[in-house]
């Protein structure tokens, strides 16, 4: 889990540059991902990311369907893209609590990713 | 006998006051300072019984001034008191509450008085009494309500039983919560204390209201009164709210008639259902953007012109921003970010006006810091939103021109359509996750407004907790629906204040709602066994997270900027191993119960059928495991 040296990083550039990577190989077998869909997911990666997602709390904040709540956003079935979740992760300029490597590694986001993304649409509300 | 004689002299000297004839209603002349206590027996008689006592006079003082119920803990240091409300008094206006503990005492009242408007009564021990109660004051002070409390002591030290009668006693027992109430007095006659008492509930209730104290010394309310006696009381005769002043009411309207996208931000503004209907009118004149803090029920929820859903981009585009009894102006114009090295932003447009009518400025005291951050305003006007609201209605209809109000029509269609976008991107969030389990505080709000939507309701609970979720899902545009938050944010303060506002919505008929936290209600659980005894109709859903959810997020904060990660952030948090049973604990209370649900199809049959017992006049419970938020 943990990545050497990774926690002088957090801020660092090439960090959420590697991050990018790990998440785009990922992103492609994501269902839904800005509404491409076509592809199946892989449901070993989304139970990866499903334990990863409440292993590090991030259902604490955004439900544990990452369905939203005043807390944090929603963040799937259509997540953003790679490079705009990887940031929102490692450097968040919002209120959100930075993820460092040592918290969570680029193959561990790249399963988060997965996961979100593979999130059902939503019940509609009868009128 | 000794003792006797020292007891009489003081009364004689410091409760003297008096008097035949005078009549309780204060009509007649006022009557003598000589004091007459009941007369003394021959010195070798030990009079051992009296028909009236001081006690009886305090509950002719509460009597006159209205106060329709008493909730207390019970105490020896007002037993004269407690005893001439249930005996003298006939236990009727005021009635007495049986509360399990001072907080709850208190925190009833203030949900009482946010549906009714008028204040009601708490007794306790100046001492550990007061101590139980300093939470709960604490959000009424935060809040502006009033709440009137009467506190047992007892002063001369000569007087006082050994042991525990001393640990109860204290010198000055309002100085603990002075800070943080309105007024409070220590009167030292009968006739001091009625003037005490109806002075302070004229302050309690004139804006910014407040919770105030009056210390009832057990001398007085057990001296012995002879069956002549009649203490004068004095008439109440309330202040009308500060209005704030014609000459700037007059600026306000220009610039708020001149703007392009005027704001309209309203907190602790609609004390009644009229401020509601002049906040309506105001930003219909005008077809201005409202945003609805939530401290009151401002706006109505689903109203054209309600844009609290996207609140800071209204902001942020609005060239003049009016400000009603707003809590934090500072905080609704800027932002400020939580990480490593705390950075603020303002989101408003350059050149932007700010104007604040708020009585906020009239209350403030300075050890406790709950009146935020300085802000930098371009106008202020020093008076009560509500009653200063129908002169600015009037001042800008006065302003508006036929060319404007094309302008207002056509912002106004903007605003509609905002609104209406607004409420159909809420119902689609709402669907997501909507088999979850634990259910999404999403699909509790939807089910719980199935069950109620045709039914007088009144939601008694604050939104934060559920992610607002009523607010921008239900129908709300009566000023009884919503009562806001506690104020101080004090734990502990949904579960009491929600039965004290379904004990003042029980006349009225009205079914009372309450979406109850789960650490919130195992403060003081106690009050759920207050709703059975009296009989008072709530229908509480738990919403049941089983963590101190805000503080594990805190938690969760620290852990991640020091790098250590979450997994011990349930500790100290969570409220697991073992989970609490609480429908098991209402039960025990006498309260209807059932759950724990975290099957999400079993929720809305749950709700009707705890709808129905609410609507026989009894309180219920639904346990419901819920997401986080």
């Amino acid at each position: 889990m943990q990545t050497p040296n990774a926690s002088n990083c957090v801020a660092g550039t090439p960090l959420v540059l590697s991050l990018v990577v790990a998440v785009v190989v990922v992103v492609g077998s994501a269902p839904n991902a800005h509404g491409s869909g076509g592809l199946q997911p892989d449901s070993a990666q989304v139970a990866r990311g499903n334990a990863t997602f409440k292993r590090v709390g991030c259902y604490q904040c955004h439900g544990r369907e990452a369905q939203g709540a005043s807390t944090g956003p929603r963040l799937g079935p259509a997540p953003l893209t790679p490079e705009a979740f990887a940031r929102a992760v490692r450097t968040p300029r919002n209120e959100m609590p930075p993820y460092s490597l040592k918290l969570l590694s680029n193959a561990d986001l790249a399963d988060v990713y997965a996961f979100v993304a593979a999130r059902a649409r939503p019940h509609q509300l009868p009128r | 006998m000794g003792n006797d004689i020292d007891r009489r002299a003081f009364l004689k000297h410091t409760a003297g006051v008096v008097v035949s004839g005078a009549a309780l209603d204060g009509s007649s002349p006022a009557p003598s300072q000589s004091g007459a206590p009941a007369p003394a027996p021959p010195p070798d008689v030990d009079a051992l019984t009296t028909d009236r006592c001081g006690a009886d006079c305090m509950v002719d003082v509460v009597k006159s001034i209205d106060l329709e119920y008493i909730c207390a803990n019970p105490g020896s240091s007002f037993r004269a008191f407690h005893e001439s409300i249930v005996n003298y008094g006939g236990n009727a206006k005021p009635e007495l509450i049986t509360c399990l503990h001072e907080e709850s005492s208190v925190a009833m009242a203030h949900g009482f008085a946010k549906i009714d408007g008028r204040p009601i009564g708490v007794m306790a021990h100046g001492t550990v009494g007061l101590q139980h109660a300093a939470m709960a004051i604490y959000n009424a002070y935060c809040d502006r309500v009033p709440v009137y409390i009467i506190v047992g002591n007892t002063l001369d030290a000569t007087e006082r039983r050994p042991g525990v009668e001393w640990t109860h006693s204290v010198q000055d027992a309002s100085s603990l919560v002075r800070d943080f109430s309105k007024w409070d007095d220590t009167p030292i006659s009968l006739e001091h204390f009625a003037e005490s008492a109806v002075r302070a509930y004229k302050l309690a209730v004139t804006p910014p209201m407040g919770p105030v104290l009056i210390v009832a010394d057990s001398a007085l309310q057990e001296r012995p009164l002879g069956a002549d006696f009649r203490l004068r009381i004095p008439r109440l005769t309330s202040s009308s709210a500060p209005q704030g002043d014609v000459a700037a009411i007059d600026e306000v309207a220009k610039l708020l008639v001149a703007a392009e996208s005027p704001v309209i931000v309203a907190d602790r503004a609609a004390r009644t259902p009229a401020g509601l209907a002049s906040l309506i009118e105001l930003a219909e004149t005008l077809q201005a953007a409202v945003i609805d803090q939530g401290g009151r029920m401002n706006f109505p929820s689903r109203h054209p012109l309600n844009q609290s859903g996207q609140n800071r981009a209204t902001i942020a585009a609005a060239d003049v921003i009016l400000g009603l009894e707003l809590t934090d102006f500072w905080g609704t114009v800027n932002t400020q970010r939580d990480q490593l090295h705390r950075t603020t932003r303002s989101i408003l447009k350059p050149g932007a006006k700010t104007i604040s009518i708020s009585t906020r400025d009239l209350g403030l005291k300075a050890n406790y810091q709950d009146f935020q951050r300085f802000p930098e305003l371009d106008l202020t006007i020093a008076g009560d939103a509500e009653a200063t609201l129908p002169s600015l209605v009037e001042a800008v209809k006065r302003l508006v021109t036929g060319d404007r109000r094309s302008v207002f029509e056509q912002r106004g269609q903007q605003l509609a359509q905002a609104s209406r976008n607004n409420y159909d991107r809420a119902r689609i969030d709402a669907g997501y996750a909507w088999d979850a389990s634990p259910i999404t505080t999403a699909r509790l709000s939807t089910e719980l407004w199935e069950a109620i939507r045709n039914d007088d309701w009144s939601l008694a609970s604050y939104l934060n907790p559920v992610s607002g979720w009523p607010m921008r899902l239900w129908t709300f545009d009566q000023h009884h629906q919503f009562i806001g938050g506690s104020g101080g944010s004090g734990i502990g303060y949904t579960a009491p204040a929600s039965v004290g506002a379904a004990l003042a919505n029980r006349k009225y008929g009205r079914l009372t709602v309450t979406i109850q936290p789960d650490g919130d209600l195992m403060y003081a659980p106690g009050v759920l066994w207050t709703a059975a005894h009296h009989r008072i109709p709530l229908l509480m859903v738990m919403h049941n997270n089983r963590a101190y959810h805000q503080e594990l997020m805190h938690l969760q904060r620290m852990a991640n900027r020091h790098n250590r990660g979450v997994d011990r952030a349930h500790i100290g948090t969570a409220i697991t191993d073992p989970n609490i049973d609480f429908a098991k604990l209402a039960q025990s209370m006498g309260v209807a119960a059932e759950g724990p649900i975290d099957n999400p199809a079993d929720l809305g049959p749950a709700l009707k059928r705890a709808v129905a017992i609410v609507k026989r006049g009894e309180p219920a419970l639904v346990d419901v495991v819920t997401q986080p938020r």
